[in-house]
């Protein structure tokens, strides 16, 4: 598997491109801009694009879905049955489907909006907006934060430390440092400006010994 | 690009970092080096997790999509690196410098850093929430949407900087 990150100038979003070696098909995830670099990765590397996968309809997300489809035919998963005029298959609850030679599993995680979902292709977790590293998706209001949080415990912090996370904003992390450094999502491990400063003081003192 | 080769050799591991300059999707993870010198090399898409790095030349290294997670950083040098899109979330840093840097969308939560320079860098979209930084300097830096939330602090210089850029914590002065 390989993946190309590729950052949105227009929502400061990121979109990623996975590509199988074996099978010689790709899959995007939330083509925010379709510009001349994603199609150069896609043209490069000779793939055949599969399948488009949308974690919520928010513009930042699909704003390149247009473009994308004057140019290939690939199938459009979201959990809304259209975007931006095109039908798309409708995903709803968790599940999987295979596209590109790949399983990708899809976490229905309501909250950010009422149609988010992540992706899971082998061991990296396509989060959207849901989550980002040290922060909670934007929510609405205390409900949706509510709906989100349980969501995000349920499915998110049973899985393996070292799944990685590429979110839709932001630097990518991991389940091992969200659940460290996230603290809306483990409030009870937050650490506290205590334990932070006695491990400020440790490092002084390893810092000295040298 | 990403794409891990995980259950390589030790010794061959180090072979490739000694004398490879571009290297891609390799898992580095729990290894030591001492007072090394990988400088001007390329890592893509390589994790180096629970790594320790001890007086270890990394001076103008390009790295994408990288993982140094939970390693230590003693003494070491990352002068005019250019690392993007990587996480260096629950490193400890002692005695670093990573002067003159692109470090741009980078995730540095839960990092403990002590005596450690970041001057003249572009910390454009990084993130250092959850931090401890301490005698640490931000002089001259770039930190338009960067992000310090309870992050304790003593010592830290952001002279210079677009502190009105950067997102604080609540009632968290940047001075």
């Amino acid at each position: 598997m390989k993946i190309y990150y590729h950052f949105s100038r227009e929502g400061f979003s990121n979109g990623y491109l996975v590509g199988n070696e074996k099978t010689g098909k790709a899959i995007v995830i939330d083509p925010g801009v379709m510009n001349r670099e994603l199609l150069a990765h896609i043209e490069q590397n000779r793939y055949q694009l599969e399948a488009v996968l949308v974690t919520h309809n928010h513009a930042s997300h699909h704003n390149g879905l247009k473009t994308l489809l004057k140019i290939y035919s690939p199938k459009v998963y979201a959990a809304d049955a259209e975007l931006n005029g095109r039908k798309t298959t409708m995903l709803q609850g968790d599940g999987s489907f295979s596209a590109a030679g790949f399983t990708v599993r899809y976490f229905s995680v309501p909250g950010h909006s009422p149609d988010s979902l992540m992706f899971q292709i082998e061991q990296v977790l396509f989060t959207g907006d849901a989550l980002s590293a040290g922060r909670l998706g934007e929510t609405n209001n205390v409900y949706g934060k509510r709906n989100l949080l349980t969501h995000l415990k349920n499915k998110l912090m049973t899985l393996s430390d070292d799944l990685i996370l590429l979110p839709g904003h932001g630097p990518p992390t991991t389940i091992g440092a969200e659940r460290m450094y996230n603290c809306e999502l483990s409030r009870d491990r937050i650490e506290t400006e205590t334990a932070a400063v006695e491990r400020l003081t440790g490092l002084r003192q390893m810092h000295q010994c040298i | 690009m990403f794409s891990m080769l995980q259950g390589i050799p030790q010794e061959t591991l180090i072979d490739i970092l000694k004398h490879q300059t571009t290297i891609h999707s390799i898992d580095f993870s729990g290894l030591s080096f001492e007072n090394e010198d990988f400088s001007g090399k390329t890592f893509i898409g390589c994790r180096f997790s629970n790594v320790s790095f001890t007086g270890v030349k990394m001076d103008r290294c390009r790295c994408r999509m990288c993982f140094f997670e939970f390693s230590a950083f003693t003494a070491s040098s990352f002068t005019e690196t250019d690392i993007q899109f990587s996480s260096f979330a629950g490193v400890r840093i002692s005695g670093c410098t990573f002067a003159g840097s692109d470090l741009l969308n980078n995730n540095f939560n839960g990092i403990t850093s002590f005596d450690t320079s970041f001057n003249d860098s572009d910390l454009y979209n990084s993130r250092f929430i959850m931090a401890s930084l301490a005698d640490t300097s931000f002089q001259n830096c770039n930190l338009k949407k960067t992000m310090f939330m309870q992050t304790p602090r003593s010592n830290v210089s952001f002279k210079s900087s677009n502190t009105r850029e950067a997102l604080f914590g609540k009632g968290e002065n940047p001075e």
